[in-house]
């Protein structure tokens, strides 16, 4: 191949060419959008710099007679002035990686390992990707909040604004240890409601939602305060309900409801650091979801648990307060403090929107069933009733929601609708339960909550129509017991031994045959007992009763 | 908060903008007019052009990118926007029924 130059035009063509990279040095940004665009700089400065000016110069060197004048080849003999990019490349850095780093620095290396992250599934922080990365993690946490206040830095602001274009951003944060207020807020930018639809928004809460929240497993307190934020939104009226961070949450299609309902059921939690008004405003909140027009499809059954125990848990702040077609108070209605829980239609549409889920409306009927020590404390079974009312109404206008779970999986179905209808009102089951229902329906539901919404097949099927005489052998026993030692004329010990060994192994997850084996036992301490009567004709009818669906075969 | 939210995204969009007419007027997005075959011509200049090139495409891509992102951001302050002045309005009116109560209380006392 021929080659060849011209020396004045090759002059020309180096000098333009020194030229165009002192004025690609006078381009920057800082902003994180424009980082690809940063990168096509450099990589345009690179090229004029070190492919077109050296084969330039060089032509010029190795050319006697090259060169329009002498003075173009000593020019070239002199040390280049280095670009910003070579002197970030000539950088010696200290061993502590990013501990002398500038913001912008920290924020590019955060920027550029975003953009090759793995999109799996779900981004994985145990991914090789992500090694090294918690030096990285650990100083963005270090520099997102003040160091005395926790107030975020404009630092700490600048990510949490840009959380959308930061997909390392979650895993940081599900990595290293970071201020929980700044993770929640985050979080919220996440669902903020002026930036749903574009595809960063929905990358990260596909992808980086899930491990804000679980990192705020262990601070429902950071939680909370988005909520009361909500709840605030919600009183002023500055907000659409459906434009709220818990509505969003609950609305989301891609958040793991599994840890979204671990997180509700911390925050709701009495027993936990947020403060109980908090939680009963909170609580509000649901109700006012639930009854929101676009939320037509219940809780799904990680939240519904969450919202069962609470309103479990909350139920003696009920006391006295449910009455028929009157607004629910927390506490007196008197005091000017009371928090309204909702009108009466409203929280009547909010349990309904719990028990379309199975592991609601058995903790629900646990409720029921455990009511009645309440009633018993006290001795007024007015709120027994009311509340079985308010249970059977919701399950009344939910029918169709339940009908439709049902065709899914009629033959579990069955189990939890009787025992619900059973435990409203009041029935024979409900009753024999008593002290019992809570812990079983949180047992019940660890060992089969997610069987009951998976399809029917023969085995789960079985299961669950096993573990619902296992459920009335139980409550059953204990029932009897409880009225003999009420009497105080026999000696229940052993009978109350083998409850407790069968309890112990329905908890150890040992197969129902093994539980109900030792059931067994207990049933011949209670006819030693004399309750052979009780266990021939009560607790048969109880079973019995709990399948009116004969014609359903496979039960 | 809204307004001063869509103030932060509409900067960021306008400078997104001027930073993409920097970046398409700088002087090395014309330098192939000083570098064809009146200039040099030979296989070390064939590849410094190739690579003059494609840095120079990659450079217009990323140009289009930021108008793209510009955009994004206009809307998003629009949006921003839109909803603050909403809240202002509910805002305005819940002030405006509660003067109403107010006088209306009084009137009757």
């Amino acid at each position: 191949m021929q080659h060849g130059y011209e020396p004045l035009r090759l002059h020309e063509l180096t000098q333009r060419s020194r030229g165009a990279v002192a004025a690609l040095d006078g381009i920057g940004s800082t902003d994180p959008a424009a980082a690809d665009a940063m990168a096509a700089l450099a990589r345009l400065e690179a090229v004029v710099a070190n492919d077109m000016i050296s084969a330039t110069a060089a032509v010029g060197l190795t050319d006697p007679l090259g060169g329009p004048t002498g003075r173009f080849q000593v020019e070239q003999l002199r040390p280049q002035p280095r670009s910003a990019y070579e002197r970030w490349m000539d950088e010696e850095f200290p061993s502590s990686p990013f501990g002398a780093t500038t913001d912008e620095e920290l924020l590019a290396e955060l920027i550029s390992l975003g953009d090759d992250a793995p999109f799996e599934a779900r981004f994985d922080p145990d991914h090789p990707h992500w090694d090294g990365f918690g030096e990285l993690a650990d100083e963005l946490a270090r520099r997102s909040v003040e160091a005395d206040s926790d107030a975020i830095t404009a630092f700490g602001q600048l990510l949490i604004d840009n959380v959308w274009m930061l997909p390392a951003l979650p895993v940081a944060i599900a990595i290293a240890d970071f201020d929980p207020g700044f993770s929640a807020e985050a979080l919220a930018m996440v669902f903020h409601p002026a930036a749903a639809n574009s595809a960063e928004v929905h990358r990260t809460e596909a992808f980086g939602a899930d491990l804000i929240l679980a990192s705020l497993l262990e601070h429902p307190d950071a939680v909370a305060a988005l909520l009361e934020r909500d709840v605030a939104a919600s009183e002023s009226g500055a907000v659409r309900l459906d434009d709220t961070f818990l509505f969003r949450l609950l609305d989301s299609d891609v958040v793991d409801q599994q840890i979204l309902g671990e997180v509700i059921g911390s925050v709701l939690d009495p027993a936990g650091p947020v403060a109980l008004a908090v939680i009963e405003r909170s609580l509000t909140l649901f109700v006012q979801a639930a009854n929101d027009h676009s939320f037509e499809r219940g809780f799904s059954e990680p939240v519904s648990l969450a919202l069962a125990s609470a309103l479990v848990d909350l139920f003696p702040q009920l006391k006295g307060q449910i009455r028929l077609n009157q607004p629910i108070y927390f506490d007196e209605i008197l005091d000017d403090e009371a928090i309204l829980l909702g009108e009466y239609d409203d929280v009547r549409d909010f349990i309904g929107a719990i028990i379309v889920n199975p592991s609601g409306m058995v903790l629900l009927f646990a409720v029921g069933a455990g009511s009645h020590d309440i009633v018993l404390d006290d001795s007024t079974a007015r709120d027994v009733q009311a509340f079985a009312e308010l249970l059977r109404e919701a399950f009344g206008e939910n029918l169709d929601e339940i009908a439709i779970a049902s065709s899914r999986n009629r033959s579990q179905w069955n189990i939890f609708i009787t025992a619900l209808s059973t435990a409203v009102g009041a029935g024979a089951i409900g009753k024999a339960l008593g002290p019992v229902g809570v812990r079983f329906a949180e047992a019940a539901i660890e060992r089969f909550g997610t069987v009951v919404t998976q399809t029917s097949d023969a085995s789960s099927g079985q299961d669950v129509g096993f573990l619902a005489q296992i459920m009335i052998l139980f409550g059953s026993y204990e029932g009897f017991l409880d009225q003999h030692d009420r009497r105080g004329i026999v000696d229940t010990a052993r009978a109350r031994d083998k409850l407790a060994e069968a309890w112990e192994q329905f908890e150890a997850g040992d197969p129902l045959g093994v539980v109900a084996e030792t059931l067994g036992d207990v049933a011949e301490e209670i006819e030693s007992l004399g309750g052979s009567g009780f266990i021939d004709h009560d607790v048969a009818r109880a079973i019995e009763d709990i399948d009116p669906f004969r014609a359903d075969s496979d039960l | 908060m809204s307004h001063a939210l869509a103030a932060h995204y509409r900067g960021r969009a306008a400078h997104l903008r001027s930073l993409a007419h920097q970046m398409q007027h700088t002087p090395s997005m014309t330098l192939q007019t000083h570098a064809t075959v009146d200039t040099w011509h030979g296989p070390r200049a064939h590849e410094c052009n190739e690579r003059l090139a494609a840095a120079q495409r990659a450079m217009h891509l990323a140009i289009d990118d930021l108008g793209d992102r510009a955009w994004r951001f206009d809307r998003h302050a629009d949006d921003l926007e839109a909803a603050a002045i909403r809240a202002d309005r509910a805002a305005e009116a819940a002030a405006e029924r509660e003067r109403q109560e107010a006088e209306a209380a009084d009137d009757r006392t």
